[in-house]
């Protein structure tokens, strides 16, 4: 179940990372992959809201 | 009356546009391709069973040792760092070291306390245990030398300026020279003696 979970919810823990501040900024593709997750969770929040409103009898 | 209320409250699934059908299918499609493709840089549950037993169990060790160094420097940080500390730098930062498993290539745990070996307990008042930090981090030096190299490099500065221990720091930087392969390491030696000469 955690692991299906998993599927559907964003990786935060790849863009809050501690060792950024002590050790510098990651390198562009790496923080590029991480944001484009996020992203694509946004779209599909945005999908999900959208079907839910049109659902709905306003 | 939930249930009429559900049959009130929603339209049917077909007066849904199919944009938006098509939309959310494409996005939670996505959403589980992408997960399933990063799934391998996911933190691992480590369940106690697996950290003990089968071939998963090599894979969790090392994290489970640099979560642990990574904690074990913090408290040694926090220890010397409080304001009621009588007498700062006691802490063992030899212990935090073996922790970090100096040997097991986890070299994201290994810089911290390597980094404060170098930059805080090597800067003790007491030049006998300012020199006893000086040779751990010549001793970790020599194990990875083309990583190791600043610690020394540092530990090298404050032997010539802070002990004025010439030789020694000439002995750390010859090291630098001698045992480092990487062409990004800057010479040391050679600007150590000219500058030895003059002086």
């Amino acid at each position: 179940v955690l692991d299906a979970l998993a599927l559907l919810l964003p990786r935060l823990d790849a863009v809050t990372r501690g060792d950024w501040l002590l050790y510098g900024a990651p390198p562009a593709a790496e923080l590029a992959q991480s944001l484009a997750g996020l992203a694509l969770y946004v779209l599909l929040l945005a999908a999900a809201g959208l079907f839910d409103i049109s659902r709905r009898n306003l | 009356v939930i249930r009429l209320f559900g049959a009130i409250a929603e339209r049917p699934l077909a007066a849904v546009p199919g944009w938006i059908l098509g939309l959310l299918a494409a996005a939670l499609a996505a959403q589980i391709a992408w997960q399933l493709a990063r799934r391998a840089e996911a933190p691992l549950r480590c369940r106690s069973s697996a950290c003990t037993i089968g071939p998963s169990a090599a894979s969790c060790q090392p994290r489970r040792n640099a979560a642990l160094a990574r904690l074990a420097m913090l408290w040694l940080q926090a220890f010397d760092s409080r304001g009621d500390n009588a007498i700062p730098y006691r802490g063992s930062i030899t212990r935090a070291w073996s922790l970090a498993g100096r040997d097991s290539g986890h070299r994201s745990a290994q810089r911290l306390p390597l980094f404060a070996a170098a930059r805080v307990y090597a800067r003790n008042e007491d030049p006998e245990k300012a020199r006893r930090m000086y040779e751990f981090v010549f001793a970790e030096f020599s194990r990875d030398p083309n990583r190791r190299w600043p610690a020394l490099a540092h530990v090298a500065l404050l032997a010539k300026h802070r002990l004025h221990d010439l030789p020694l720091a000439r002995r750390y930087a010859a090291a630098i020279q001698r045992q480092t392969t990487d062409p990004t390491v800057p010479g040391w030696q050679g600007r150590w003696r000219s500058s030895s000469s003059k002086t």
